[in-house]
């Protein structure tokens, strides 16, 4: 038993070691790369993306379930994005509420003779309509497909330009979102095939007819866990993971891909879970597999924001199901590990997914176990028992802490002072016992899979004004 | 096993304290970075804003002279607000404007002033003073931004483009290019595609020779730079360029026939139109759609039928903007082509103009009278019922693929 215990406390420090040092590495990666990516941004020339006769279409994408709350805001953010040829096609994927009534009423739709080729299998499409009112927005009404990803799948079969960019309905583009993406996609068209945006949270922020007026942190401090908790995914994550192009995912929120790269790799799996990590996956291996020259970008500028669940009942159930769409993405490709030919992403990216993220709960809920154990029969001494605990603890936070110097070096979206002491405030409560939340929600993410429970739990949302409001926050 | 045991938990205990004293540094300092980069910029730019506002309340006086040159140039804050001010001016300011502006600078000393701190400032300060240089638009800038494009630093070339890319002028647009070239010029290919866009746009020509020299991915970049400004300034060269490898630069000359003589660009534009790349094809036939001339009609029928749904779109986008719609469309209907069709029907409900076209049609009693006629408009109505069944066709694979 106790040299059991030992082995189990050993394996748990070498774990706890090497994710730290991973995070530390990651950490020192993004704030060089973002240092570098804010210097380039003083030579961006937007107007000239704008005017540029190269600039290629983009279609938008937001597929919509029972979003009557949110739709109409939404839909006039998207269509009031600046960008020279932009189509927003909007998918009403079996709503029970009154998103399409509502679509129908505000804009104006009007049944249109549209080419629509089913070369991505999805839910049957009932009608195909355009806005009287603006030209550019289509709706797709189907039958409810069940997943985001059957939606997707129907919004990319209507697509007609050669990228496609999906955000979801609840969620707001700021204005030149899409020519910031797309210079760096401009760059080097031939092999960028994917970008992904930087996705912020929007309780909070006050919102005027649709845009943002001012970024305000919300005072809920379920909703500041959660900025934290993006700002260190997008702002050290995905830009660390990006530099070395290993970048796994691209958020559904908000991510541009050519379109006929998505469409070779035959779309979003209909039944995939978390269907952008999927999505990602499987580009990786087909580029890999076809050995072609690819890159995969983060661009940290532009700004997508979303509204993230208010309460612990509606975050445990996203986290559970992020879980669940890891693990579901990740199985299918265990092929991948450690093969050759696929390169950084089969030795690194999603070994390191598979240890530090997928089973992170396990390995730190056991190690806890161990480790209380091993001080309570005295195997472990109780200062070095303390000492480790702090040292987690401090750890964290200095991540954390970390991700909010990076929003200060380089974006600054939160301007007033309080805001970022709160942010800072917030960094050393993140770690008790929110995090241990977490682990449970993830655990519980995991033991739904293995059982077979995959049934979508929908996210409990106020819509779009309600959420960014201030005040609503604070009632 | 046991002496690896022994040695991890050796190792641990001490690098446990060792790890929180340096998480505890870490903290501490990233929290004090925060705070001071916070209080800082504060006074920095409350400082700023003052002498700004001194500077606006008084520029014509600065400018005219009448406030001495001696009262405001000892205070550093005042000196660069005009600076900046200046500079700010120069950019929204026409020609007669611009010049006055620049001769306050050299006259006042100001022009010394930045290519001083060109040469004697290092790192960041250096860096703003390149690109503040390169915004007078002065032509002895010129000199001091190209030596900087030699220095080592990354950062410094980056901040001597910029600068180059704010004069526009022909002989920062060779020194770039001539650096690009010969590879001593690694930046982002935004920043070096903004500059030499910038510098060749008037004259697009010089980029040719470079163009013919460079090859891989410097070439795409050149061929990138050429897609935006190609003009029909280039003349001849532009036909030369329709049969380059890169389809990049063929799809730049593509682009730039349109802004050119029908007759001089048709042919090229014709065989453009049949190019092996999508994008090519899809710009030539973009370009024919501009002159709305008959004698692009069968092109454009063609591109009608492409392979490629976009090539289609925009094919469909320029016949659908001709005067002879109705001949248009008893055209496509004789490709005998249902895609084609359907991208007529789809784009003529895009711009409302569908049902006009149905109701003229059963309204056109003469036409209708004729065979064909009655053909069109049967074909037109089974068309976009054919829209409609293929979207509820079950979903499958077996559709035929023609995207």
């Amino acid at each position: 038993m106790r040299g059991l215990l030992q082995v189990a406390n050993n394996t748990f420090f070498l774990y706890y070691l090497f994710s730290n040092l991973s995070y530390l590495v990651l950490l020192i990666v993004a704030l060089l790369s973002s240092r570098e990516h804010h210097q380039h941004l003083a030579s961006l020339r937007l107007e000239r993306i704008k005017a540029s006769p190269l600039t290629p279409p983009i279609t938008l994408i937001a597929p919509a379930h029972n979003e009557e709350g949110s739709i109409v805001p939404s839909v006039r953010s998207l269509l009031r994005v600046d960008y020279p040829e932009l189509e927003v096609v909007v998918i009403n994927d079996g709503s029970e509420d009154g998103t399409l009534a509502r679509l129908q009423k505000e804009f104006e739709l009007q049944p249109a003779r549209l080419l629509y080729i089913s070369e991505l299998v999805t839910a049957p499409v009932r009608a195909i309509y355009r806005s009287a009112v603006d030209p550019r927005l289509i709706v797709v009404d189907k039958e409810a497909g069940g997943s985001k990803a059957d939606a997707s799948n129907a919004g990319l079969n209507v697509a007609s330009s050669p990228y496609t960019c999906v955000v979801d309905a609840d969620s707001l583009l700021e204005s030149d979102a899409l020519l910031r993406i797309m210079a760096k996609i401009l760059e080097d068209p031939k092999r960028v095939i994917a970008a992904g945006g930087i996705v912020r949270v929007l309780n909070g922020c006050e919102l005027v007819n649709g845009r943002i007026r001012a970024v305000r942190l919300p005072r809920s401090p379920i909703v500041i866990f959660q900025v934290i908790e993006y700002l260190r995914a997008f702002l050290i994550g995905r830009e660390g993971w990006a530099r070395g192009n290993m970048l796994t995912i691209i958020s559904g929120a908000f991510g541009v891909f050519r379109r006929d790269v998505v469409m070779s790799a035959g779309g979003y799996r209909a039944s995939a879970i978390g269907e952008d990590f999927d999505l990602v996956a499987r580009i990786h291996r087909q580029m890999l597999d076809q050995k072609r020259e690819y890159r995969i970008v983060f661009v940290p500028d532009p700004v997508c924001w979303t509204e993230v669940p208010p309460t612990v009942k509606s975050l445990g159930r996203q986290r559970a199901r992020w879980q669940k769409g890891l693990i579901d993405a990740l199985w299918p490709n265990r092929d991948m590990l450690f093969r050759r030919r696929y390169g950084r992403i089969g030795t690194i990216a999603l070994p390191y997914l598979w240890v530090f993220e997928l089973c992170a709960p396990v390995f730190e809920i056991l190690g806890i176990a161990a480790i209380l154990i091993a001080a309570a029969i005295g195997m472990l001494s109780r200062g070095f028992f303390i000492e480790f605990m702090i040292y987690g603890y401090l750890f964290a936070a200095m991540i954390s802490v970390g991700a909010v110097l990076q929003e200060e070096l380089t974006y600054r979206r939160y301007n007033d002072w309080r805001d970022v002491a709160w942010l800072m405030l917030y960094c050393f409560l993140e770690q008790f016992p929110y995090r241990q939340m977490h682990l449970i929600w993830r655990l519980q993410g995991m033991w739904q899979y293995t059982r077979g429970d995959l049934v979508w739990r929908p996210m409990d949302r106020v819509g779009l004004e309600a959420a960014a409001s201030p005040r609503t926050e604070r009632q | 096993m046991n002496s690896f045991l022994h040695w991890i938990n050796a190792g641990a205990a001490a690098f446990v304290l060792r790890a929180i004293v340096f998480s505890v540094s870490g903290i501490v300092l990233l929290v004090a970075s925060i705070l001071a980069r916070r209080k800082i910029r504060r006074r920095y730019f409350d400082r700023l804003a003052d002498a700004e506002f001194y500077v606006r309340q008084h520029w014509d006086e600065i400018v005219a002279g009448k406030i001495p040159r001696n009262e405001w140039h000892e205070v550093h804050r005042d000196t660069e607000a005009i600076i900046t001010q200046s500079l700010d001016r120069m950019e929204t300011a026409d020609a007669t404007e611009g010049e006055k502006l620049l001769t306050f600078l050299r006259r006042t000393g100001l022009m010394d002033r930045i290519l001083m701190e060109t040469r004697h400032l290092r790192g960041w300060k250096r860096e703003a003073a390149l690109v503040r240089l390169g915004r007078t638009r002065a032509p002895e800038a010129v000199a001091s931004l190209v030596a900087a494009l030699d220095d080592p630093s990354p950062e410094t070339q980056l901040a001597a483009v910029r600068g180059l890319a704010c004069t526009g002028l022909r002989s920062a647009g060779e020194a770039m290019l001539e650096r690009v070239v010969a590879g001593s010029l690694a930046l982002p290919g935004t920043s070096l595609m903004n500059a030499l866009i910038a510098c060749t746009r008037a004259n697009p020509r010089v980029l040719l020779p470079y163009l013919h020299l460079a090859h891989g991915p410097v070439r795409e970049l050149l061929a990138r730079v050429m897609a935006e400004v190609a003009s029909v300034a280039l003349g001849d060269d532009l036909l030369l360029l329709a049969s380059d490898v890169l389809p990049e630069v063929r799809a730049s000359v593509a682009r730039a026939l349109g802004h050119a003589e029908f007759g001089f660009a048709f042919p090229a534009l014709a065989q453009l139109a049949a190019d092996a790349e999508w994008y090519v094809r899809l710009r030539a036939l973009t370009s024919l759609g501009q002159f709305r001339e008959t004698r692009a009609l069968p092109v454009l029928l063609r591109g009608v039928c492409d392979a490629n749904r976009h090539v289609r779109q925009r094919a469909a986008e320029a016949l659908a903007r001709t005067p002879d719609r109705i001949g248009v469309l008893s055209d496509v209907l004789r490709t005998a082509d249902p895609y084609a069709l359907q991208a007529m029907i789809a784009e003529l409900d895009r711009t409302g103009d569908f049902d006009k076209m149905v109701e003229a049609l059963e309204s056109d009693t003469d036409r209708l009278a004729h065979a064909e006629g009655q053909e069109l408009l049967c074909a037109l109505e089974a068309g976009a019922e054919d829209l409609n069944t293929m979207m509820r066709l079950p979903a499958t694979r077996k559709v035929p693929e023609r995207v």
